[in-house]
Parts: structure tokens; C-alpha cells; sequence
């Protein structure tokens, strides 16, 4: 079985990576929101599937989730997942509604949250571009609004099949005091990680 | 009651004691495929992520083509008989609604037609099955061969009762456009 392993110096090149990927995807919230969004150090990690699964929360707790594939030169995977209440108090900041008004997300406010996550996956996405100088575009959005496990192991399920190891770049964002938080989360396809070390002057070998 | 067994992505657990109970948390396009031997009392799932394995056999519970006959031996090894085990099914859903073509994330029907043609070429057949859609779900096999499925904002509710039932039945959505 072929499995992923990284130094710390590779490691905190792909946390670099996600630095500049969310804190450019931030910045457009912020705009968009027109508040303050705080964001965490991106934690780099090698897990197995059933981690993975767990990323975001885990058990049974519900998400609203957005998901591109990357293609390109460095393909990967990014998505954007937030815990269902914060999915609510997002619509009701973006529709202009006093905090707590929307308990249930109905087809505008999918759509509302499909688009925010365009717009951040999006971010992340060019910011990574411009780091690496790379070329890439993204697949159209995909939005899921279930359990943070069935999200996350369908999006898994896309992952190139003999993939046993899964690097991800995982950060945490909020604002409103973790009234409103998610996580953004980035997955290099194992030859793209390689392309991108390789690109920021660390040996790749794996 | 003991703690239920978790039946992770891609893993196979067999179970023979009096009170287990398997659990598949949250399963989105991954199908579980629940297995009882009324007589002998064995329960086995396995939670399939991926239709097929293409030839590679690291890791052999991931996928339908590999992992269904891989439950059924592990079965088997336990006192269970191909010729009284009754199979549900639960899953397979596309969680993922989106514009244009992206047939990346269409596992879920995949993965049901793969697990129904490695059934039915071992020539078993699928006593109830609440699989497709577009809901994520957990599934809970019982020693007593009680399948419970739940899904995000319903009750926990009994799928089937495969110690007593033989007749098909089930609840299978159509295929999302």
C-alpha cells in the first residue's frame, strides 16, 4: 500500500499554501459580509479515509457544503463546509435579516449558499494560481446540505481510486464569535503535490 | 445493549454475539450492504465506497467487486451459508446537486448497480433496500437482523426485519437527473 509521508518542512510549505488560499477566500467574505472573519492556522495532515470523514465536525452534526473539483495543472479538490446553523446565520447576513431569523435553509438560501461558497472556493483557488503560477480552473460548484459524513465521504468517493492516504489542508474560519464558522478544505491530487512542493524549492519524493 | 460495532469507510465487520449491533455512520454515495444468517445468527456489513477495484487489492472492503465476496467469506468462516442469507441494502444516494455534467460525483448509482450485479452473480437477491436519492444515511444491523436507517431530520425507523421477511420490498428512488 502506498502511503504519504512529509517532513515538517514540507508540511509547513502546504500550510503556507493554505494561508494564502483562505486568507484571500476570507477576505472576500469579509467584503461580502462586511465583517470581520477571523481565521485559524491551517492544519496539514496525511489521513485514511475514515479521518477524513471526520474532518469537519463529525458523528452525525448536519453541514451545507460546497464542493469544485480543480482541474488544470494542479488538479485537486476543494471544499467549503459549514456547520448547518452557521449555513443560516450566513443567508441571514447576506439577505440583510436580524441574526436567528432563518432556522431552515430553503431553496434561496441554498442558492445563497452555493454562490458563497462559489465565490470563496473560488478565492482559494486563484490564490493558489498566483502562489504557485500555475494554471487552473475549477469545475462548476456542487452544493450538499446533509450530514457532515455522508458530505465528506461523497466527496472521497471522487478521489483517484487507489488513493489510501489523503493529504488535506484544513482551515477553520469564523466571525460573530463562532456564530458563524467553516472550513475550507483543499486536497492536492498526489501528483500536484508534488508539482507544488516541487515549485516552492522542496525536494518532493514520494 | 453493547456499544455498536462502526463499520467505516472501505471496512467489513462480522458480528456473532447475541446483542451487537453494526453501525455505517452517514453514508452518502458509499453503499452498506447489510447480510443476516437467521440460523445462524451471524450479521455482517460492509460499507462499499467504490464500484471497482480494477485489479488492485489493497484494500479489497472499499470496493463492490471485492468487497462483497470478501464480507460473505468472512461470513462464512463464522458458521453463516450463502444459502440462507438475506441482504439489504442502504445508500448509494448524490448528495451533490450542481449545474452541467460532472459525472465524478455519480458514485452512488454506480456503486448500487455494482453491489446489485456482485449479489446476483452469487445469486443472491435483496430482501428490502431504501438506497438512491439525494439524503446521506445511517444504518444500524442488528444481531436480531433488524435494519434501522436514519437520515438527516427524520426519525430512526425500521427499514426491514430480515429475520422475519423473504418477500422485496423497498424504497428505491429514481435516478436524479
Amino acid at each position: 500500500m502506498k502511503t504519504l509521508t512529509m517532513d515538517e518542512i514540507q508540511l509547513d510549505a502546504l500550510k503556507e499554501v493554505g494561508n494564502i488560499g483562505a486568507g484571500n477566500a476570507i477576505t472576500s467574505l469579509a467584503t461580502l459580509l462586511d465583517r470581520r472573519v477571523d481565521m485559524s492556522i491551517p492544519r496539514v495532515g496525511i489521513v485514511d479515509l475514515n479521518a477524513f470523514v471526520q474532518l469537519a465536525g463529525g458523528e452525525e452534526s448536519c453541514s451545507a457544503g460546497v464542493y469544485m473539483r480543480v482541474e488544470g495543472d494542479a488538479p485537486g479538490h476543494i471544499a467549503f463546509l459549514m456547520p448547518y446553523h452557521a449555513a443560516c446565520r450566513l443567508v441571514d447576513s447576506l439577505l440583510g435579516y436580524p441574526d436567528g431569523t432563518i432556522s431552515e435553509l430553503d431553496e434561496l438560501g441554498a442558492s445563497a449558499i452555493l454562490e458563497v461558497g462559489n465565490i470563496l472556493a473560488s478565492s482559494y483557488q486563484s490564490a493558489l494560481c498566483d502562489m504557485i503560477g500555475l494554471e487552473m480552473h475549477s469545475s462548476p460548484p456542487a452544493l450538499a446540505v446533509d450530514m457532515t459524513t455522508s458530505i465528506l465521504s461523497a466527496i472521497a468517493s471522487t478521489f483517484e481510486e487507489m488513493q489510501e492516504s489523503i493529504l488535506t489542508i484544513v482551515t477553520h474560519i469564523d466571525c460573530l464569535l463562532g456564530s458563524l464558522e467553516g472550513y475550507f478544505i483543499y486536497i492536492p491530487d498526489e501528483g500536484s503535490l508534488t508539482q507544488i512542493l516541487q515549485i516552492l524549492g522542496l525536494e518532493a519524493t514520494f | 445493549m453493547s456499544n455498536p460495532v462502526m463499520v467505516g469507510m472501505a471496512e467489513i465487520k462480522v458480528c456473532c454475539t447475541p446483542d451487537g449491533v453494526l453501525t455505517a455512520l452517514g453514508l452518502g454515495s458509499c453503499v452498506g450492504v447489510c447480510v443476516f444468517d437467521p440460523t445462524a445468527r451471524v450479521i455482517g456489513m460492509a460499507h462499499i465506497v467504490l464500484p471497482k477495484s480494477g485489479g488492485t487489492n489493497t484494500s479489497p472492503g472499499k470496493f463492490a467487486d471485492t468487497g462483497i465476496p470478501l464480507l460473505l467469506k468472512e461470513m462464512e468462516a463464522q458458521g453463516a451459508s450463502l444459502f440462507r442469507v438475506r441482504v439489504a441494502l442502504v445508500g448509494g444516494a448524490q448528495l451533490f446537486s450542481f449545474q452541467g455534467s460532472n459525472n465524478r460525483l455519480e458514485v452512488g448509482a454506480r456503486n448500487i448497480q455494482a453491489v446489485q450485479t456482485e449479489l446476483s452473480q452469487l445469486r443472491l437477491s435483496v430482501v428490502a433496500e431504501d438506497v438512491g436519492g439525494k439524503v446521506g444515511r445511517t444504518v444500524n444491523l442488528h444481531a436480531n437482523g433488524i435494519v434501522r436507517v436514519k437520515s438527516l431530520g427524520q426519525e430512526d425507523r425500521e427499514l426491514v426485519d430480515l429475520a422475519q421477511s423473504k418477500e422485496i420490498f423497498g424504497n428505491r428512488f429514481a435516478k436524479v437527473a
